[in-house]
């Protein structure tokens, strides 16, 4: 028997199928995984007439390699020096799900217990050079083919200038965005964190933080600005604000309803020592990150005041790429503290005055020609006792869930040598196996999930450019390296 | 007649001035250019060649800020580029932001 848990899970990390005060806090807390979406943009490889394999480990992001991190930091503007406007990009995923036990009463609306296929994800990019100093990477379109709706993803605009500052190289610029940590050059946090893609259709733990989870994502807005020094520290500070209720309609957000309201202004910040040696062949960073959200728990500000989250958190990341790339191992790690001082649920509902949560998780992964990338992780969620808050999915006064993550990705294109370089495809087979799942180790094996997806990811402005011209006669598409 | 002498005249410095001209090798590997600073004469030249496994695109610019594109340049193949005035230039690749050097012309 399937342990009774979140049935459906949203992009916005939110969740839903609880009742009451309990179902309201649930949502907010989050999930363990939110589900992310893939990032490497055919867009950016046309615009730098580079193959995704430059920028991404694995061909396929989002895990960046020590040129894509560059690519980034700069802004997003490296080019060819040609116009290949407008830079967009489609995505879509295909997802197919198994469950150890099957999801009584169906895993989502509309799907059956278990063995379920489904359309994870289409999404539209507009990611590239603005100007020299402006670069965009925007999702402002993302159907979750689960939820059936559609709503804003990960977006980002960079400003950045460049020079020397007392004989030392600096690179400074301003980010906006829309989800803390999405500005992050590595990948450890939530936004850019493995496993990069999640299914929606298997049950999750409910308990996340900030930093780990992406709790607040697609719900915020923030600016700030960030550093990096002679290439060795980095720093980045920036301030976010909630959206109001229509506003998150507008954006898609979903479901707005019984969620989280973020109240008030939300810091967050970044240092971080990194540095990239033996001509790029190896790369490190250990870094901290903290981040203050004040929150109306499910969104209702008729308490006093309101909880109060804050992490802090630290991160490291190694990179080992082999004298011809062909082989690279990557290894990430991520540790959270959250405390949580819990006016406002304390008021309505007599949870704990505070709570505590802390999360670690670490993974590795070794590619084969950036082409075959097994990757082994693991994670572990622990909190304090309360049987209030959590609202867990088994009713257990703790939020504690822990388990390993096995995946194997085949990426065929996104090398030099591909047969095109303005679209890519991936396939992956990920196990997640649960030894505790919501505070209970007990049948947590039988949250345990196969999951299978199959993502495309293409430029189509190059084709229809190359069509036209064939059509014209003309052979020059200006489409950037065709091979 | 004249003219024939005088045209003798400004080949043979043409000449002069080629041969007094020198040309200063860089290289691109490890997306980065070594050596990284040089000093030349004003009509020397320069030639960058890519022994990266990778496309760049040099990009000339000068201390007011103006910027002359060299095109693409795939591996294994040289650019060469004369710098006539003196002054500081600044020659970057556009694809890969780290990748910079400064010649100073005399």
């Amino acid at each position: 028997m399937l342990i009774e848990g979140v049935a459906m899970e949203t992009k916005t990390g939110n969740s839903c199928r609880f009742s009451g005060f309990i179902g309201l806090v649930a949502a907010s807390v989050g999930m363990m995984f939110s589900p992310h979406v893939a990032n490497a943009t055919p867009a950016f490889a046309v615009q730098t007439s580079q193959p995704c394999s430059a920028c991404h480990v694995g061909a396929y992001g989002p895990q960046l390699t020590p040129y894509g991190r560059d690519f980034k930091l700069y802004g997003y503007v490296s080019d060819d020096g040609k116009s290949h406007f407008p830079p967009v990009a489609i995505m879509e995923r295909t997802t197919f799900t198994n469950t150890k036990d099957k999801q009584e009463g169906g895993a989502a609306s509309g799907f059956g217990d278990n063995n379920n296929i489904a359309i994870g994800e289409i999404s539209g990019f507009y990611t590239g050079k603005v100007t020299d100093n402006i670069g965009v990477y925007l999702e402002p379109f993302s159907y979750d083919g689960v939820n059936r709706t559609t709503g804003w993803a990960n977006s980002e605009i960079r400003i950045v200038h460049d020079g020397k500052l007392l004989g030392v190289d600096y690179v400074a610029g301003i980010t906006a965005n829309n989800a803390p940590t999405v500005s992050d050059l590595w990948n450890a946090t939530s936004q850019w964190g493995w496993p990069f893609d999640v299914t929606e259709l298997a049950p999750a733990p409910v308990a996340g933080t900030l930093i780990g989870d992406g709790t607040a994502q697609f719900q915020v807005v923030g600016a700030g600005a960030y550093a990096m020094l002679d290439d060795w520290v980095y720093a980045e500070a920036e301030l976010y604000h909630g959206l109001s209720a229509g506003t998150r309609n507008f954006v898609g957000d979903w479901p707005v309803t019984g969620t989280d309201t973020y109240d008030g202004v939300m810091p967050y910040w970044k240092l971080a020592l990194q540095h990239s040696f033996d001509s790029d062949h190896q790369s490190f960073e250990v870094g901290t990150m903290g981040m203050v959200a004040n929150v109306y728990p499910g969104g209702d500000d008729m308490a006093a005041s309101s909880d109060r989250k804050t992490d802090l958190a630290a991160d490291a990341n190694y990179q080992w790429f082999s004298k011809d790339n062909s082989n690279i191992i990557s290894a990430h790690a991520l540790y959270v503290h959250e405390n949580l001082d819990l006016h406002a649920s304390e008021a309505l509902a007599g949870s704990n005055p505070k709570d505590e949560l802390q999360e670690f998780k670490a993974n590795v992964s070794y590619a084969y020609k950036q082409t075959w990338i097994p990757t082994v992780g693991f994670f572990h969620t622990w909190g304090s006792t309360d049987p209030v808050y959590w609202g867990t999915s088994t009713g257990s006064a703790i939020p504690n869930s822990q388990g390993y993550i096995a995946e194997l990705t085949y990426v065929p294109w996104g090398k030099q040598d591909s047969p095109i370089q303005w679209g890519n495809v991936r396939f992956e087979l990920q196990y997640t196996d649960y030894t505790q799942f919501d505070g209970v180790g007990t049948h947590a094996e039988d949250n345990n999930t196969l999951f299978f997806n199959i993502g495309i990811f293409f430029d189509p402005v190059p084709p229809i450019r190359d069509a036209v011209n064939a059509i014209e006669g003309n052979s020059n598409s200006g489409s950037g390296q065709h091979s | 007649m004249r003219k024939m002498l005088g045209f003798a005249l400004l080949a043979s410095q043409c000449i002069v001035y080629a041969a007094n001209a020198a040309d200063v090798p860089v290289d691109q590997a490890g997306q980065k250019f070594n050596p990284d600073s040089i000093t030349v004469k004003a009509g020397d030249s320069v030639t960058f060649t890519n022994k990266d496994d990778v496309t760049h695109n040099i990009h000339v610019i000068t201390s007011g800020g103006d910027s002359e594109d060299k095109g693409l340049q795939k591996p294994g193949e040289n650019i060469k580029e004369t710098f006539a005035k003196a002054g500081d230039y600044q020659v970057r690749c556009s694809i890969h932001p780290k990748m910079k050097m400064t010649v100073t012309v005399q």
